[in-house]
């Protein structure tokens, strides 16, 4: 990231938990800031001992002149908004997840803009870019195990009851559950069948943000897909992808491997403590050598230096919001499965 | 009338909230964070707050009628001590500001764990006799009773004693959850092994009932238990099924055994310190437990003291006499599965709530109950 002189729109947690570790890995500049809480900027700045970064409170006050990049790091619900007036300026943009919150006219507006935008958007689906995940897709395109029958994802934990208010609060996050981290796996769904469409979404919210969702999907071969989602239950984090020949398990906080449990069809009654073999794949030195965040990084910037990206994913970000905006269009009550 | 909920974002402030919400009262809520367990619901009145900031408590608490006090401080402090006195110093504060703006009610929801692990007769006839564990969260629910009651003359007291409260996101819930699942709860083989349990959602509506009697005389000492008889063994079996675990999940062992271990372990088991652990881990290593508990394979779960089960028999007269019974509206189902079960609470408004139970009725001593886990 040598050279490459940086707009921070949003300092917050997600910013200094997230992005900023990358950013300094990879050599950017932070030189303007902008960030309503004056507080968050000054703990920032001291923290990290930065100077002559300029400070500004709106969008509006910021000089365009000498800014490569714009990074979008606040409020979910502020995304569409800021990234609308940044595509007027002309300039690349990386946009945390998701890109909009709300499709309705303004969002179509934008979607369009985004399709014909000449610069480059990246969007914070980082997952993607594991290697876990890359290994996954190519079994699915080539069909290595054969067809995918269903695929059954979980995702969620007891959460913290103190959790930020662009969380909680609905005005600042657009959502729950399902915009914060399901984003991510339906982020994954279009990464490895290219389209999907919504069957059913249930969810527990009563006017604020959802706790529980379940999500059922169908991707364009008629794989269907199952998504279940809690803030107050141990979900597991894992993927499972259900092939014709061997289950593929994928922990969704562990980029780097996997356990394949291939089913031998030479038996007729499986007996699957017999006739299972089940092996852990190694995926480290698939595709990408970093972590999947600060892969994303290096692959926005070598496309900003003209390289062919190996990974995209603004077009399917937006995709990704149609999708979550037709779970909280045609949402059913999710009856509250307690406890366990 | 206005009402105060502090600690509207923990597991009960929280439910009260939403119920108080839904039956258009006038609510305010309070807490340090809003948190998840509100956040699903929309127009919520809420504001941040820190029971140690007297000045902004005053503030937020202008022309309220009644606070309900949800709020324990359950932050890791240095020492117990401290963590005790801090819970003093809240809501010492809480009556302090509640008192000075006029105030006309004020309900601390306090604990069965306030009351000594075996009931004497002497000590049924007086519910103030405390218990004098160590424990800070034990502790810190007599000091707030304490002070509470210390305000008895200046605005009309009531004072909540829960006992084990279930329900949906419920602690008490959970752990039956977690303990069931491919596991044994173990439970000392004892008669009438009763588990004063309430849902949360009767015990909002206790709550709801206490605070609609504004002209109680004050102080009004009221246990939060319900009176159906459910045994241990129930309360294990009937969550183990909710997670369809299909065969008994719970085993009994002597009491001996169990009045055994309580030897060895003292009394720090409701929440092991580091040193605690510490010798037990040693004890472990060196072979002095004795070789009949090594055998029944129960050493290898965390014990924990289910405190409010050393309470006895809340409602007692009940078990022995049917005749004389309690009656409850439908929405407050009198049936325990139905309890268990029961998810997503919608309460009917115009409901007359007869849930109640008289200090008098009082408690009888269960035994030393112990609770642990062994894989299976």
């Amino acid at each position: 990231m040598q050279n490459k002189k940086i707009l921070v729109i949003g300092c917050g947690n997600i910013f200094t938990s997230f992005h900023y570790p990358v950013i300094k890995q990879t050599g950017g500049e932070i030189i303007t800031i902008v960030e309503p809480n004056k507080r968050n900027y000054d703990l920032f700045i001291a923290k990290e001992g930065l100077e002559n970064v300029n400070y500004h409170t709106t969008l509006l006050e910021v000089d365009f002149k000498n800014i490569d990049i714009a990074l979008i790091s606040n409020p979910s619900a502020f995304h569409a908004e800021t990234l609308a007036y940044l595509m007027d300026k002309n300039i690349h943009i990386f946009c945390e997840k998701p890109i909009l919150t709300d499709i309705n006219s303004a969002g179509e507006e934008l979607i369009s803009k985004i399709s014909t935008y000449s610069k480059i958007i990246q969007v914070g689906y980082y997952r993607r870019f594991s290697n876990a995940s890359n290994y996954i897709r190519n079994l699915i395109k080539t069909e290595f195990f054969g067809k995918v029958n269903f695929v059954n994802m979980k995702g969620g934990w007891p959460a913290k009851n103190d959790l930020p208010i662009s969380i909680t609060d609905k005005k600042l996050s657009g959502g729950g559950i399902t915009m914060d981290y399901g984003s991510h796996f339906i982020d994954h769904c279009f990464f490895w069948f290219d389209e999907v469409v919504l069957i059913e979404y249930a969810d527990d919210s009563m006017g604020g943000i959802e706790i529980n969702a379940n999500i059922n999907l169908k991707a364009k071969n008629g794989t269907p897909i199952q998504i279940d989602l809690s803030w107050t239950n141990f979900m597991g984090n894992f993927i499972q992808v259900h092939f014709e020949k061997a289950i593929v398990l994928m922990a969704f906080n562990n980029p780097n491997q996997l356990e394949i449990i291939e089913l031998n069809f030479q038996t007729q009654n499986m007996n699957l403590t017999k006739d299972i073999h089940r092996r852990t794949v190694e995926t480290t030195t698939y595709m990408f050598k970093e972590l999947p965040a600060v892969s994303q990084w290096i692959e926005f910037l070598n496309r900003l230096d003209g390289k062919n990206p190996l990974i995209s994913n603004a077009h399917q970000a937006i995709e990704v919001s149609n999708i979550i905006n037709a779970c909280y269009k045609n949402r059913k009550p999710l009856s509250l499965a307690w406890g366990y | 009338m206005k009402i105060a909920i502090i600690g509207s974002s923990g597991e009960i402030g929280s439910r009260l909230a939403i119920h108080l919400l839904q039956n258009k009262y006038d609510v305010k809520l309070f807490s340090r964070n809003m948190g998840l367990r509100l956040s699903r619901f929309e127009n919520v009145n809420f504001s941040s707050i820190d029971l140690l900031d007297k000045d902004k408590l005053s503030t937020l608490l202008k022309d309220i009628d009644c606070i309900v006090n949800c709020a324990i401080d359950k932050k890791e402090y240095a020492t117990e001590d401290e963590s005790v006195q801090k819970n003093k110093e809240a809501i010492g504060n809480l009556l302090e500001v509640a008192h000075a703006n006029g105030v006309k009610k004020f309900i601390e929801l306090s604990s069965v764990a306030v009351l000594p692990p075996k009931i004497t007769n002497a000590i049924e006839k007086n519910p103030f006799h405390y218990s004098t564990e160590n424990d800070w969260y034990t502790r810190a629910k007599i000091e707030n009773e304490k002070l509470a009651l210390d305000y008895k003359d200046k605005m009309s007291v009531s004072i909540i004693r829960a006992g084990i409260v279930y329900g949906p996101y419920l602690h008490w819930s959970k752990l039956a959850f977690i303990r069931t699942q491919g596991k044994t709860v173990v439970l000392p083989n004892v008669a009438n092994s009763l588990c004063h349990s309430i849902h949360v959602d009767d015990l909002v509506g206790l709550i709801e009932h206490t605070i609609n009697k504004l002209d109680t005389p004050s102080p009004q000492l009221i246990y939060g238990i319900n009176p159906e008889r459910v045994t241990w063994s129930d309360y294990y079996d009937k969550h183990g099924k909710n997670i369809t675990m299909d065969q008994p999940t719970t085993l009994t062992i002597p009491m001996e055994e169990i009045q055994l271990m309580n030897k060895i372990n003292g009394d720090e088991l409701r929440r092991p310190s580091l040193k605690r652990k510490f010798i037990d881990g040693l004890r472990g290593l060196i072979g002095l437990i004795p070789s009949p508990i090594k055998n029944l394979n129960i050493y290898k779960g965390s014990l924990y003291k289910l405190k409010a089960t050393n309470y006895g028999l809340i409602n007692y007269d009940s078990y022995l006499n049917p005749k004389k019974t309690i009656t409850y509206p439908k929405v407050y189902p009198n049936s325990f599965e139905l309890d268990l079960y029961q998810t997503d609470f919608i309460p009917n408004p115009n409901t007359d709530y007869t849930f109640k139970i008289s200090i008098n009725e009082g408690a009888k001593s269960a035994s030393n109950w112990w609770l642990k886990s062994t894989s299976k």
